[in-house]
């Protein structure tokens, strides 16, 4: 039979035993685990305050897209469009101008764009060249007046211009 | 005279004492035992709630986090359409030659005459401002820096530098040639 103090001895030894193994694993473990939680939390604040631009960023996705599908509509030709030139010449007899020249120039490769250039020389008064201009520029798919050389023609009140214009619309449309 | 004769024998009261001794270190032990045991129970729940809140903490994270990659896959969307809608737009952001000579004509003051008007705009070369030549003369060089200031106050119109003036042949005043100015495009 062990002694009384040698009995102590190995209760105390047990208890130490375990409180220095077994307990101090435990220690570890949970200190673990809450630096874990306090992580987990980081990133959760990190990641919540990305997030919460979600529906402002998912808007203006939205947005762009709709202006997008609006421009994609401005700049596909439709089935019935006329070619430039025969526009471009038509538009000229509407507003009383008189065409000395008009030609289709080769196309150019314009990526993303498709075009189609025309030059024309014509005769008339200042005011109808300017309506001619603008209503160029109002068409769609759209176009654009690339340059312009006016001077006086050789009859009072009237101008001879030379203008090139090119039409443009998205390639694959 | 009283006298008290101990009549059991030694081995036995030892063996008593051996008994009780085996009896209190049992319960001690049991104590200790019980002590131990309750502070594992009590480290162990312990563990167990904070691995809970480790897997509840670590889902909210995993949930935040896809989130939070959606708004980046939705920003770099934005990126490619923006760049997509800049790329579409860039020649219809470039200059009108109908409003750059609709300005240079509306502004033009009695003494101005053109004689001949040119104007050049690339939509393609993502160079928003036109490049322009005017012939024209006018009665005095005052009415030219007058006509030329008020010209391109306006935003259409790039800036002109006059590159040459003479006097003109057919009549009184001064015929001068406009250009745009290097690096005005």
């Amino acid at each position: 039979m062990i002694g009384g103090f040698r009995f102590g001895a190995l209760l105390v030894g047990g208890v130490l035993l375990y409180f220095g193994v077994v307990a101090r694993s435990h220690w570890r473990e949970i200190e673990r685990l809450q630096e874990s939680v306090s992580a987990c939390y980081a990133r959760s604040t990190g990641a919540e305050q990305k997030a919460a631009q979600l529906a402002h960023v998912h808007g203006d996705v939205e947005r762009l897209e709709g202006w997008l599908a609006e421009l994609e509509e401005l700049l596909t030709p439709r089935d019935d469009t006329a070619p430039l030139l025969l526009r471009t010449s038509a538009r000229l007899r509407e507003l009383g101008l008189e065409a000395e020249h008009a030609e289709t120039l080769a196309p150019t490769p314009r990526p993303p764009f498709v075009s189609e250039s025309v030059r024309l020389s014509v005769s008339g008064s200042l005011v109808d060249l300017l309506a001619l201009l603008r209503s160029i520029e109002d068409e769609q798919p759209p176009s654009r007046v690339t340059s312009l050389r006016v001077k006086p023609a050789a009859q009072p009140g009237l101008v001879s211009a030379e203008l090139a214009v090119a039409r443009f619309w998205r390639r694959g449309s | 005279m009283t006298v008290s004769v101990d009549f059991l024998p030694a081995a036995y009261r030892e063996g008593q004492q051996r008994v009780r001794r085996r009896r209190e270190r049992t319960w001690l032990a049991v104590l200790v035992l019980v002590g131990v045991g309750a502070t594992e129970a009590l480290f162990r729940h312990r563990e167990f709630g904070i691995r809970q809140m480790v897997e509840n903490a670590e889902r909210h994270a995993s949930a935040a986090e896809g989130r939070a990659r959606a708004v980046v896959a939705d920003e770099q969307r934005l990126v490619d359409l923006a760049a997509t809608l800049r790329l579409w737009t860039a020649p219809l952001a470039a200059a009108r030659v109908p409003e750059v000579v609709g300005a240079l004509l509306g502004e033009r003051t009695e003494g101005v005459r053109f004689a001949e008007l040119e104007c050049r705009v690339d939509p393609w070369l993502g160079e928003p401002k036109p490049w322009l030549r005017v012939h024209a003369t006018c009665t005095n060089l005052d009415e030219l820096s007058r006509y030329l200031a008020v010209v391109q106050a306006q935003g259409q119109v790039p800036r002109l530098r006059c590159r040459q003036a003479q006097a003109a042949e057919e009549q009184d005043g001064v015929s001068y040639l406009l250009e745009t100015e290097e690096g005005a495009r």
